[in-house]
């Protein structure tokens, strides 16, 4: 199990925190979805969860041992997609998976299976520096497993690739997690987090807004929602509203007096609009 | 062990496919072809010598000796005739007798004192000989040193050695490291257990190996079998092995190659500078042995032109031993403290 407690990164040490006050954990085997817009943190603190960034202030532990006592060793067990891929131009797609397969003190797996799995089959002798972004971002979640992970750290795994190969990526994403990984993702896509994870968790401007699992967040705050569509000066406007919150059921039924409804419906909030609620703003 | 191979084998094929082994390749067929085309000497004699003495003792026995006549002279006219168009050489004039001998020498161009004084000690040693008296008392070291300076060819070597493959070397495993910083494979190494050592050994490992490459054919050309092979490479492989410890820890301090220019330059014309020495041994002012490179390079020539032993370099080879220590652990605390630190 990973536990992070009080998790809070200063980068320039101005009192400016990126991330503030942060706690969760992960039980074994089970996906924990980070979510939150552009800034919002994400990347500081996976990047403070393996190591890449310096332990500043809270705790983060590995079943029980914290992030500071451990070893080289530790790095065997954790499996790192990054969001800007980072490969070797120089080298192919194969050498690659190879060299890093070379690195861990763990059995690993066969590079072109990996790449098979991901689609790069026929890729795998051209040299990185040839691959589109996306292949580039493949090429490094495929990187990301070939230690076979205990731990795995996703940083926008499927953004910017096509549904079809974002669907493959996911289908590998949950097949790690019947294996028994622990699975650390970052998104911005509440789609992906609403179809892989057993917890999702909302950070906004460095804090944590809500966390549940996303059947938990809708039924808290989509059960009874409904989306209405109303005449505004002639222009059609639409709006969610959820009816438990007071202010919403106010403004719901200030607008059913107005009689300016055009169309409602009753409807499942996404977690979009679940974070729209809560933070006051998108995810874009 | 299986993580060092592997980080190894990778960094020779970035070598590779980064140019770093066909320049060297192209370096190395280039000093070859200066060892194997290049004349032995650029002028025979840098001497011309008239005998004034009675019987003409000198001159018949340098002509014994088999100096030629364009060296050695008994007329007076037809000497200074041919030392007028020829200011460059050290005229000597010997009068008197073996008993007296009396040399004068004339000297019209800048010529080094060292060159003047090897003369004469050799000029004594021919008027000892004619006397009949024992050469032992004169050491052997010396009298080699004045009768074979290296063939101009062979001399060259041992720059290419000290210098050319260390420059590449020093060059390239900057420009990898860069490569990494800018590739951010960098970030994505820190995530793995391969550590500092593995980082450093791995690439000077491949510098080693290079510096052997290039260095063993052009001494197997140069000399053959005739040298002592474990004493120059143990130096060569010391002089690359220090030069790339630098390069490592300076290159953690750069983000890239234009930022690194002129420190990496200005370490490399510094580390260069004893070649100078090398060539004009006359030039050799005090400061110029602290550059590492400039024990390296005698060394290298004491063992190849000097027959000179473990024994006579060992002073060198400890020097070289600090070096690379200190080489190691400055890399190796920037590399562990920094590099794989930050951002
Ligand atoms: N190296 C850095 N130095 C200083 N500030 C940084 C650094 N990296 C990130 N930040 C700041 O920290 C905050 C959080 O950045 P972070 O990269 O964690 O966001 P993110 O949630 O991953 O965003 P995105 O979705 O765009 O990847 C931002 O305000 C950013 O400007
Ligand atoms: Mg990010």
């Amino acid at each position: 199990m990973l536990a992070v407690k009080n998790l809070s990164h200063d980068y320039e040490g101005k009192g400016n925190y990126a991330v503030r006050n942060v706690s969760f954990s992960i039980p074994e085997g089970t996906i924990f979805g980070f979510l939150g817009p552009s800034g919002a943190g994400k990347s500081t603190v996976q990047n403070i969860l393996i190591g890449l960034l310096p332990l500043q202030q809270g705790e983060v532990t590995y079943t029980g041992k914290s992030i500071r006592d451990q070893d080289a060793k530790f790095f065997n067990q954790l499996g790192v997609s990054f969001e800007h891929p980072n490969v070797y131009g120089r080298l192919t797609g194969y050498e690659n998976l190879k060299y890093f397969a070379g690195l861990f003190d763990v059995p690993t797996l066969d590079p072109l299976k990996l790449l098979e799995a991901v689609n790069l089959t026929e890729a795998a002798h051209r040299k990185a520096s040839a691959y589109s972004k996306g292949m580039r971002q493949r090429l490094v979640f495929a990187r990301s497993l070939i230690n076979n992970p205990k731990m795995l750290f996703l940083d926008e795994p499927t953004s910017g690739l096509d549904p079809n190969t974002a669907a493959i990526i996911k289908e590998i994403i949950l097949q790690k997690k019947k294996d028994g990984c622990t699975i650390f993702l970052t998104t911005h896509s509440m789609a992906t987090a609403d179809d892989l994870c057993d917890t999702v968790a909302f950070l906004n401007e460095g804090k944590m807004v809500a966390m549940d699992s996303p059947r938990n967040l809708k039924l808290a705050y989509g059960e009874r929602s409904v989306r209405v569509e109303y005449g505004d000066n002639g222009r059609v406007l639409e709006q969610v509203f959820f009816l438990d919150k007071a202010e919403d059921h106010r403004l719901f039924t200030d607008l059913v007096q107005s009689q300016r409804i055009q169309t409602i419906h009753t409807q499942e909030a996404t977690l979009e609009q679940i974070f729209m609620r809560l933070t006051g703003r998108g995810l874009a | 062990m299986k993580r060092f191979i592997s980080m190894f084998m990778q960094d020779l094929i970035l070598a590779n496919r980064n140019g770093l082994i066909l320049v060297t390749g192209i370096l190395l067929i280039a000093m070859l072809a200066l060892v194997l085309f290049l004349p032995k000497q650029l002028k025979i004699h840098n001497e011309m010598i008239l005998d004034l003495s009675q019987g003409t003792i000198l001159a018949t026995y340098l002509n014994n000796q088999g100096v030629g006549e364009d060296v050695v002279f008994i007329e007076e006219q037809e000497f200074n005739q041919k030392l007028e168009k020829q200011p460059n050489k050290v005229g000597v004039i010997f009068s008197g007798d073996l008993e007296n001998p009396v040399f004068a020498f004339l000297i019209n161009s800048q010529i080094p004192m060292e060159n003047i004084n090897l003369l004469k000690a050799s000029l004594d040693r021919a008027i000892l000989d004619l006397r009949g008296e024992s050469t032992a008392t004169i050491p052997v070291r010396f009298l080699r040193g004045v009768m074979q300076t290296p063939p101009l060819n062979l001399k060259i070597i041992p720059i290419a050695l000290v210098f050319e493959v260390v420059l590449l070397g020093f060059f390239f495993v900057s420009v990898m490291m860069f490569q990494e910083k800018q590739e951010a494979t960098l970030r994505a190494y820190r995530v793995t257990p391969g550590g500092a050592w593995n980082y450093i050994l791995s690439k000077n490992l491949l510098f080693i190996v290079l510096s052997i490459a290039y260095g063993l054919p052009l001494l197997l050309v140069g000399f053959g079998l005739s040298i002592n092979y474990g004493l120059i490479l143990l130096l060569v492989v010391m002089t690359a092995s220090m030069m790339t410890l630098i390069s490592l820890f300076i290159a953690v301090f750069f983000r890239n190659l234009s930022e690194w220019f002129f420190v990496g330059v200005a370490v490399l014309v510094i580390n260069s500078l004893p070649s100078i020495s090398y060539g004009i041994p006359s030039f050799s002012p005090a400061w110029m042995s602290w550059i590492p490179s400039y024990p390296a390079v005698f060394a290298v020539r004491d063992v190849l032109f000097n027959a000179a032993t473990w024994v006579d370099v060992l002073p060198t080879i400890v020097l070289l031993l600090v070096l690379n220590g200190i080489g190691f652990l400055l890399a190796y605390l920037a590399i562990q403290r920094k590099l794989l630190k930050e951002g």
